[in-house]
């Protein structure tokens, strides 16, 4: 076996004592900063909105929160371009659209089945149309897709939340192909939720806090994770294998 | 202010996230992402132990070996941050012993295990030998097994995080990837149900899948310089949506992310940093 401890860089000196005496003195001490980002984010009240709004402040990001009442192109022009600070131009747009499971097929009615693909895939189109071209005016920005696991694993009693979710999946891939040019240079990556939970301790597999989505969220917005688009990260104490 | 159309800098990737106090071990940290990785990881805070074979031999004079070792320390020191090489080659079974002893006595616990040592086998299957298919089962799958089994108990203590550095193109088929694709395919399986077995030790496992990424050994590969290489992934635009490359540090911020605490509760994913190249 030859297997032996180099201890020496290249100018000679050893790393320890370099260490000891630095005692590793370039080492970041807190996340990323986020300052100057303009970021709006739309959804329904919730912890995971707010934890999420918390997290982009604290790192230094200005956040304007729109909820438009209805579904149509008007409502949502109005709400995202409402507000100070050149409401016209954002760099990072995000829609919370957590499914709810109402049901599988053959026992969840039609309507209830369609409120909740219109509350969640609907709703997630209708921020993209409105968001991108925020986006673009700021020459270029990123979008983020939150939804459920229910958009990778097919699970009993979802019909909707199934559909919506993985909806959503596909339309953050679409979109992130169609508004990766040079011209656009938006990027567009999405999280799956698992399932959250303000429980103490330690949780099981599929469980999540607020806090941990939120984490995600400052990561993808972050200047260091520039190359991430279509990504699909999934923030869910490993619920699709364990 | 714009988020598009840039890489990652050893200045952005390392703000991340924090990583003091925390060990770290690369494997094939003398060169390309490794190299890019561990000084990033040290820069972020972490203890890193730099490690690669002696020498490479089959591209001795290029890059690798304990000359790129040295160098990543050297790199590592300029920053202020603190690691060591040493010398491991992946495949032997007796390195990963004694490598684990050596953290057991200074650290007495690991919480990153990036097993990233790895090549690619590109040529059509009636052109490989076997000789090229244990090479790659050893390099790429064994390595990785090797690595998990002797420094568990290191990670368990930790409550650490195993990252397994794939590929893109381990999730699907390729021209000339019969080997290095299926090899990669492998250590995806060994990767999700490691992070199975995992789960009573407290210990993460990740399989990390860079897509078009310019390293040395992408050079070494493709025969075309920078230029040419950025030039032909912007022609293609069907291949990489963003129409560039990677570069290692880009795939380092996210192995930064994930090490860190506010990842503490993503476990069993594969995270591609292949600029929107598998959303097709």
């Amino acid at each position: 076996m030859d297997l032996s401890v180099d201890r020496r860089g290249a100018l000679g000196v050893s790393a320890l004592t370099l260490a000891g005496v630095i005692g590793g003195s370039s080492a970041q001490a807190a996340g990323p900063s986020l300052t100057g980002k303009r970021c709006v984010i739309t959804a329904p009240d919730s912890p995971l909105l707010r934890a999420i709004q918390a997290a982009l402040r604290t790192a230094g990001a200005t956040v304007r929160s729109v909820y438009p009442a209805d579904m149509t192109d008007a409502a949502y022009d109005a709400a995202f371009l409402s507000g100070p600070d050149r409401p016209d131009a954002a760099d990072v747009v995000i829609s919370i659209a957590i499914p709810e499971r109402n049901g599988g097929v053959g026992k969840v009615k039609f309507a209830d089945f369609r409120r909740v693909v219109a509350d969640n895939y609907g709703r997630n189109f209708m921020a993209m149309k409105a968001g991108i071209p925020l986006l673009r005016n700021s020459g270029g920005g990123l979008y983020i897709s939150i939804t459920s696991t229910d958009g990778r694993n097919g699970v009993g009693g979802a019909a909707a939340a199934s559909a919506a979710a993985n909806g959503i999946v596909i339309m953050t891939k679409s979109a992130a192909i169609e508004c990766a040019s040079k011209t656009d240079r938006v990027r567009v990556n999405a999280i799956l939720a698992g399932e959250i939970t303000d429980r103490k301790g330690e949780l099981n597999p599929g469980q999540v806090r607020a806090e941990d989505v939120a984490s995600a969220v400052t990561y993808m917005v972050a200047d260091g994770s520039n190359y991430l688009t279509g990504l699909i990260l999934p923030v869910d104490n490993g619920g699709a294998v364990i | 202010m714009t988020l598009g159309a840039t890489n990652a800098t050893l200045e952005t990737a390392s703000a991340i996230a924090p990583l003091v106090g925390k060990v770290a071990l690369v494997t094939g940290g003398t060169a390309g992402i490794g190299q890019s990785t561990c000084v990033a990881l040290a820069k972020a805070g972490a203890y890193v132990y730099v490690t690669g074979r002696a020498v490479d031999p089959e591209r001795p004079d290029l890059y690798g070996g304990a000359k790129g070792g040295s160098e990543t320390v050297h790199q590592i020191n300029e920053i202020g941050g603190k690691g060591i090489f040493v010398k491991l080659d992946v495949t032997i079974e007796d390195d990963w012993i004694a490598m684990a002893k050596i953290i057991k006595k200074e650290h007495g616990k690991l919480d990153l295990l990036l097993n990233n040592a790895g090549r690619g086998r590109r040529k059509p299957i009636e052109q490989l030998t076997t000789v090229e298919l244990w090479d790659q089962i050893d390099l790429n799958i064994g390595g990785a097994f090797l690595g998990m089994t002797h420094c568990w108990s290191l990670l368990a203590k930790a409550k650490g995080v195993v990252m397994n550095m794939n590929s893109t193109a381990g999730q699907g088929g390729g021209v000339n990837s019969t080997l290095y694709g299926s090899s990669k395919g492998g250590m995806g399986g060994l990767t999700k149900s490691a992070a199975i077995d995992a789960k009573a030790a407290g210990i993460r496992v990740i399989s990390v899948h860079p897509g078009s990424t310019w390293t040395p050994g992408m050079q070494f590969i493709s025969k075309v310089t920078e230029q040419e290489y950025r030039d032909n992934m912007a022609r293609e635009r069907g291949g990489t949506p963003l129409g560039y490359p990677a570069y290692p540090l880009d795939v380092a911020a996210a192995v930064i992310y994930l090490a860190s605490d506010a990842a503490r509760h993503i476990n069993g994913i594969e995270i591609n940093i292949d600029g929107g190249a598998s959303a097709r």
